[in-house]
């Protein structure tokens, strides 16, 4: 995400205490959700586990884009709402940005030998399904502003720090994930411009909670989600319950490690 | 009763639990939907409110998903 900021509109002012309030209130429901991702990021076999996790982003980042094209859409149906056109014009450019992530994703997965095709014939976790499809219930019934608050808990990529780190301690290749990388390296100022934006859309405060309350049920959506991931983990102990998930092989100095 | 005193009530902080002031200042800004979302977030999977096992500088730079 970068450049787009809205245009300030007659009779509104930007609000740089918004988004330090949204992010505020996020702070206290997301210390769950941290904690799932460390365990993800930190599983001892997260080498061999890799590909299951990109599955499961694939299933949420892959809906990004036709999500945002639907939001934009749904303010064209709005009426006498001076968000109708500086919101559907964000969507529009960040739907545009967000439209490669997905192949950018399976092309991680076919460097550890997962084909697109096989990633096609799995069906996308539950979770994802609900994280997703609640911010199609929030867009269409009640206002594409909600969008908003999935964005504002989302948009918060891996460093690329983190993810050299990740690269020394497990074994996995950077080309393997060169999406989390891109992401991070191409837009180092996402979480700043997109709080840049939201302090200047002409919001009501009811708009306002309903950015928040999508967001806390963001976390929410995404907490079952990781929490899936990391039971799908777990069944990788036991051959019987492994069924179709998806996994790498190891790098002989972790598998040593792991022994 | 307010922000605070509700969110006790609902079992997601703790009464004995010492707040930060940023803490008290960010829950008494909370409007009684974001409070009813909060609640409803935090009963539903049962956690600590305030928990924060992962070190801070950890939790931003492992990020969360793929938007």
């Amino acid at each position: 995400m970068n450049s787009y900021v809205p245009a300030r509109s007659a009779g509104s002012s930007p609000l740089p205490g918004r988004s330090r309030r949204l992010r505020s209130t996020l702070s206290l429901a997301q210390g769950r959700l941290t904690d799932l991702i460390a365990q993800v990021w930190y599983h001892p076999r997260l080498a061999e586990l890799y590909p299951e996790f990109l599955f499961a982003s694939y299933g949420v980042t892959s809906a990004s884009a036709p999500a945002m094209r639907m939001a934009a859409h749904e303010c064209e149906k709005l009426v006498d709402d001076p968000l109708r056109q500086p919101l559907r014009d964000y969507y529009l450019e960040h739907a545009q940005e967000e439209q490669d992530h997905g192949e950018w994703l399976l092309s991680d997965l076919a460097s550890l030998d997962i084909p697109r095709h096989c990633v096609f014939e799995r069906l996308p976790y539950p979770g994802a399904a609900a994280l997703v499809g609640s911010q199609y219930y929030w867009i269409r019934h009640v206002h594409p502003a909600a969008y908003l608050g999935y964005i504002a808990v989302l948009e918060s990529p891996t460093g690329a720090g983190f993810l050299r780190e990740v690269n020394q301690r497990t074994g996995i290749s950077l080309s393997s994930m060169s999406c989390h990388l891109r992401h991070a390296e191409l837009d180092p100022g996402h979480v700043a411009e997109f709080d840049a934006a939201l302090d200047l859309f002409p919001l009501t405060r009811q708009q306002e909670e309903l950015i928040a309350v999508s967001a806390l049920s963001t976390i929410a959506h995404l907490e079952v989600l990781f929490t899936q991931l990391l039971e799908r983990f777990q069944r990788i102990m036991n051959p019987a319950l492994r069924g179709t998930i998806f996994t790498a092989g190891v790098p002989a100095a972790v598998a040593a490690v792991q022994l | 009763m307010n922000n605070l005193q509700r969110l006790q009530a609902a079992g997601l902080i703790e009464v004995q639990h010492a707040l930060t002031p940023d803490e008290v200042s960010s829950i008494n800004q909370l409007s009684s939907a974001e409070v009813d979302a909060l609640i409803s977030v935090r009963a539903k999977l049962g956690d600590d409110f305030f928990s924060h096992k992962v070190p801070v500088g950890d939790s931003h730079r492992m990020g969360t998903m793929i938007l």
